[in-house]
């Protein structure tokens, strides 16, 4: 069963590089888009309240395959005929976007309101409050739940072996069809995915924990 | 396109969708328990394989877990039935999610409750049976039905090895119709309609029982 990875881990490692790919350009859709749907929903305006958390159930409780197919298969329909790269990143980027934005609420809520009152108090726009008070604190917050959240993205983009990208999984389960060594081969791509997953998630786990012991000073 | 004739289509999908995500979150609730358990241990024989089970589990991906049991157990046993493949191998993989689930849980049972436990001369076991599960349970709750959700839209990673359920159902009426867009949006309003009574009632546990759990131990 192992005398074959040697032979096909330098063609992995490149495919692991295309599932990277694929993550950072759904991580550039989904956090910035996640960022402004948490704004948009401190909205005093009941109507666009109600739109975001709309978008945000859906983006959160549709399949990600799903989006994925909707995007691929489906736009084909209106003769919108996407790549599979950028259907992949723009599928997890959305699913993405929806988790991103509960998260950053949830940092959001953690800043006190004085805040708020004391930026407003010495005179800042509410531009500037945002720029310089707010984002700055909730990033801190953020951090460890946003590098899960993109462990999961990284995990998801396996996905695109469906659509016949040439990701890890891909490019896997392609040289198990030719060489009839499924189990051994993606064995071994799942190996690699636990092996950006799992120090990934302990570089989570340590700045959780440092955050837990160290409040922010206020 | 027939909008009422598609959606019956995909609707006889429901049942696989239903036993696929029920059938894996029964095993994890059950044998995510001992895990835990294993994973608190104060033996490193026991928690030191425990946590390397639940690190390696949870960074290869699910499809990768689908694929393994179906080419790989199926080479050895013979063709496996792909709706079982999708409950072991997600079932396989909800067991490592739930112990973490089990695990947080559990050490969120105030440890005045182990104390006073001990106090009045329980044993090791007594103590666990009688004050530690029975509070920690209530306290898994929430996240349990969470992750509930989650399985259910992993469920329909199952149609990539042909398992009849709403998402491969789609696949196929896509091919015949070539109405991705209308198809896809269809199956989603299905696994939100699904989802929701699932979200409905995670809500309302967090907040009654979050509740619950902070008036006990202010």
């Amino acid at each position: 069963m192992f005398s074959y990875w040697a032979e096909w881990l330098p063609s992995l490692l490149g495919a692991l590089v295309t599932s990277v790919t694929l993550t950072a350009g759904a991580l550039a859709i989904g956090l910035p888009l996640g960022v402004l749907i948490a704004i948009t929903a401190t909205a005093s305006q009941r109507s666009i309240r109600y739109l975001v958390i709309a978008f945000v159930e859906l983006g959160r409780g549709v399949p990600a395959l799903i989006l994925l197919y909707f995007m691929y298969f489906g736009l084909t329909q209106v003769r919108i005929r996407l790549s599979d790269t950028v259907a992949v990143m723009a599928a997890l980027g959305l699913n993405c976007a929806a988790y991103a934005s509960e998260i950053f609420r949830g940092a959001l809520e953690t800043i006190p309101h004085g805040q708020w009152e004391g930026a407003r108090a010495i005179g800042l726009s509410r531009r500037a409050i945002w720029t310089y008070v707010i984002l700055p604190q909730m990033q801190r917050n953020a951090v460890p739940p946003i590098i899960g959240l993109s462990i999961l993205v990284f995990q998801t983009t396996s996905l695109a072996m469906t659509i016949g990208a040439s990701d890890l999984m891909g490019l896997a389960a392609n040289i198990g069809s030719v060489t009839f060594r499924y189990m051994s081969v993606i064995m071994l791509a799942g190996l690699l995915y636990a092996a950006v997953s799992i120090p990934a998630s302990q570089v989570a786990g340590v700045l959780q924990r440092r955050r837990e012991r160290r409040p922010a000073q206020r | 396109m027939n909008w009422g004739e598609a959606a019956r289509i995909l609707a006889l999908g429901l049942p696989n969708t239903v036993v696929i995500t029920l059938g894996a979150f029964a095993i994890g609730l059950v044998l995510g328990l001992p895990l835990a358990l294993a994973r608190l241990s104060r033996w490193s024989a026991l928690n030191g394989p425990a946590t390397i089970f639940i690190e390696i589990v949870r960074g290869i991906p699910p499809l990768a877990w689908i694929f393994v049991t179906f080419y790989g157990v199926g080479k050895v046993v013979g063709r496996l039935d792909p709706v079982f493949t999708a409950i072991a191998s997600l079932g396989f993989v909800a067991i490592a999610y739930m112990a973490e689930i089990y695990r947080a849980a559990l050490q969120s049972v105030s440890p005045g409750q182990l104390a006073a436990g001990r106090a009045i001369g329980l044993g090791d076991g007594s103590v666990l049976v009688h004050i530690l599960l029975p509070q920690a349970a209530v306290l898994a709750i929430p996240s349990a039905a969470t992750y509930c959700i989650g399985l259910l839209k992993e469920s329909a990673l199952a149609s990539v090895i042909g398992a009849g359920e709403i998402t491969y159902r789609a696949m196929l009426l896509t091919d015949r119709t070539l109405h991705g867009l209308d198809v896809f949006a269809i199956a989603a309003v299905l696994y939100v309609a699904l989802s929701v009574p699932l979200a409905i009632f995670a809500r309302w546990a967090g907040r009654r029982f979050g509740a619950h759990f902070r008036r006990r131990t202010a």
